[in-house]
């Protein structure tokens, strides 16, 4: 194994390595070309756009969701479901991990916000919680349904 | 290359599964490199013919 500290952040298994490095690379070239072109762009037309705060925050998100989103739908991330029993065990697996994590998310949401004391206050914790579980549990199932899919084209003949 | 390691491996009677469990990758990546969707790296081909006690060029030399 090459040596890097990115080591500690991927999978033993080496085409599941290779494949993220190459997202996280993908992520970083297509960054520095937008950022590049935003340097031009703010130079040439001399404008004054020039929020650190907010194209840090812009550039941190991007690489991670980059990568995020090329791993879900990679169908990389359940490599032994094969079989449709499998895929439905899974599947409701993946509603209890969406439901449980949902959990964790409405508690620190509760411990930060506070106990509501009106019917605002709670949908200000309750709206984010189901959008939090709905987003987690199709992300989820995007990549369960695509490592199915691959599984099988792999399958011994 | 892909043939000769799926035989390989059914010879030694093996599934997908077993066989990756042994040489430290998931079952997709031996289907990946039996399908030809994948080029191992030496150190994976040499665990494989270990593990299938044959040569690498039993098992990917092209002819």
């Amino acid at each position: 194994m090459i040596k890097s500290f990115l080591n500690f952040l991927l999978p033993d298994d080496e085409y599941k390595r290779i494949r993220i490095v190459y997202f996280i690379a993908e992520a970083a070239v297509i960054l520095a070309v937008v950022l590049l072109l935003y340097t031009l762009f703010t130079s040439w037309l001399d404008l004054q756009s020039r929020n650190g705060f907010v194209i840090a925050v812009f550039s941190f998100f991007f690489i991670m969701m980059y990568t995020f989103i090329r791993y879900i739908f990679s169908g990389m991330e359940h490599t032994n479901v094969v079989s449709r029993e499998q895929f439905v065990k899974k599947r409701i697996r993946i509603l209890g991990n969406a439901l449980g994590v949902g959990l964790v998310f409405f508690v620190l949401n509760l411990i930060f916000e506070g106990i509501p004391s009106n019917r605002e206050e709670a949908m200000d914790i309750i709206g984010p919680t189901i959008f939090f579980i709905v987003f987690y549990l199709l992300f989820d199932y995007i990549s369960l349904k695509r490592s199915y899919k691959k599984n099988k084209e792999l399958l011994d003949d | 290359m892909r043939n000769k390691l799926k035989i390989a491996r059914v010879e030694k009677g093996l599934t997908q599964a077993q066989l990756a469990s042994r040489v430290g990758a998931t079952r997709q990546t031996i289907g990946l490199i039996e399908k030809g969707k994948y080029n191992p790296s030496l150190q994976l081909c040499i665990n494989i013919a270990k593990e299938l006690e044959k040569t690498l060029d039993d098992l990917f030399w092209e002819e």
